[in-house]
């Protein structure tokens, strides 16, 4: 039962609206922060830094820190839990702990097994929020976003710059990559390899963790020493005229992010019981679509400015963030447990789906030139002329409407084959 | 000392310890599992390192 309702369509209103009270609410506490933040002269690049390459992943990272925290205080111990063995705070996943604290009689077998369930449940929830949020940006907004500038410019293309391929979209590849390597259960792939049972979701252990939100400090480090001018253009909010009243909108907006974190995640519970979804695919599903839509208008109002480049970046940017940050820092709190769709369709697919459009713009005219020969040999010499025009980080229209078929067959393959996370 | 220099001892570092934690992951039964935690962090850190190496290289 949520706020009193118990009915699943009375939740799932609930459900609606928490998930967008949660994307308008952090976006007024980024607007309104970055304006405080300017009265009191704090400097753009810092502000650029802080305020608003978090701001754009506000509602994944609320959803991360709440839901973690709810995995701690499950335990009905959550400081003696840091203080059982170390390496298996460090290395070892929260079932890990709580076996721990049970052999030691910290807590009974029913608080291990309530907070196992907690753990499960709101590892699934937030991990697919956020890599399903990832996917629709990655693929339908990114789509959308290259087919409207190029319907804008009047064009059959979209040209990339080679500074955003290498500086943002290489690294969101990178990231998700990363992410992909420890949401894996290396024991399990070995044991798989060696014809065992395929057993290859892991955890995000907290050593998992630091690499993760370690690599975002790196990055903002990497952003800091190399384009310090660019960072203090992307944000647009005037100084504010009254700090204090916007100050305390912005704490309250937060105030009322973390709620609606809060009211999402038990929602979540109702729906799985009475549904059968899985927590990962509602995540997908809901958080995941509706978290994008601010980057989509932010990318496709910056377009009508002629300013492709800092759409794409702040698109780009926020999946750089959503991993590095919102699992980084959820998994140092608590840890997470990985559902199977993530390592097995999930992060794959994404990484391909960045990777082979990273390797086709970088080498479509060696393409264009090796087809073109065949074409040539049997007397298609107008076929081979288009090959040989192709140009290196050119995207055609139907580059992006294929991006944009990537997201439903996406969807349709994670709703059909990948159904259940920890069966 | 240089940045490309401090990155490419840390890539260095932690290519000796992902070699250390493979052997041992090789030459003993695969039994703790914190082995592959460890080998799966590092190759990730070893991702950041080389990334960004790269990146200032490419963008120099």
């Amino acid at each position: 039962m949520v706020l009193g309702f118990s009915g699943l369509a009375a939740n799932a209103l609930i459900s609606v609206l928490s998930v967008l009270s949660l994307v308008a609410g952090a976006e007024l506490v980024v607007s309104r922060i970055e304006g405080v933040a300017k009265h009191y002269g704090v400097s753009e690049v810092v502000i650029a830094m802080t305020v608003v390459s978090i701001g754009t992943s506000l509602p994944e990272i609320s959803l991360h820190l709440v839901g973690s925290m709810n995995i701690l205080l499950s335990s009905g111990a959550p400081l003696k839990l840091f203080l059982t063995d170390p390496l298996t705070v460090l290395i070892g996943s929260h079932a890990e702990i709580l076996s721990l604290l049970a052999e030691k009689g910290v807590i009974t077998s029913n608080v291990v097994a309530a907070s196992q369930e907690t753990f499960l449940s709101t590892s699934g929830t937030v991990l697919g929020a956020n890599i399903g949020s990832d996917v629709v940006q990655q693929t339908l907004v990114l789509g959308m976003v290259i087919l409207s500038a190029a319907l804008l410019a009047n064009d059959h293309g979209f040209r990339f710059s080679r500074k955003f391929l290498i500086r943002d979209y290489a690294p969101m590849m990178g990231t998700t990559l990363m992410t992909l390597i420890l949401a894996l259960n290396w024991r399990g792939v070995v044991g798989f390899l060696s014809g065992g049972a395929l057993k290859v979701a892991g955890t995000f252990t907290r050593l998992d963790g630091i690499v993760l939100f370690g690599s975002f400090l790196a990055y903002m480090y990497y952003l800091y020493t190399t384009r310090k001018e660019e960072l203090a253009e992307a944000g647009d909010v005037e100084p504010s005229d009254r700090p204090l009243r916007d100050l305390f909108t912005g704490v309250a907006a937060m105030v009322l992010v973390i709620v609606s974190a809060e009211v999402f995640l038990r929602v979540v519970e109702v729906a799985v019981a009475r549904t059968g979804l899985s927590q990962s695919m509602i995540g997908v599903a809901s958080v995941g679509v509706v978290s994008a839509f601010p980057e989509m208008i932010t990318a496709i109002s910056g377009l009508r400015h002629g300013s492709e480049g800092v759409s794409l970046g702040t698109l780009v940017g926020s999946n750089i963030t959503n991993p590095l940050l919102a699992i980084g820092a959820g998994s140092i709190i608590s840890t997470y447990a990985v559902p199977r769709p993530l390592v097995l369709w999930d992060l794959p697919m994404e990484t391909i789906t960045a990777g082979v459009l990273l390797a086709y713009m970088f080498s479509k005219e060696r393409i264009g030139d090796l087809l073109a020969r065949p074409a040539r040999f049997a007397g298609l010499e107008s076929v081979a002329g288009k090959l040989e025009s192709t140009e290196n980080r050119v995207l055609s229209v139907a580059g992006a409407l294929l991006l944009i078929l990537v997201y439903f067959v996406y969807l349709y393959v994670r709703f059909n084959y990948f159904q259940y996370d920890f069966a | 000392m240089g940045w490309d220099q401090r990155l490419r001892e840390v890539l260095l570092f932690q290519a000796g310890v992902m070699v250390v934690v493979v052997a041992t992951i090789l030459f003993s039964s695969p039994s703790d599992e914190r082995l592959f935690e460890v080998f799966g962090a590092l190759l990730s850190a070893s991702i950041t390192v080389f990334g960004i190496r790269e990146m200032r290289k490419l963008t120099a």
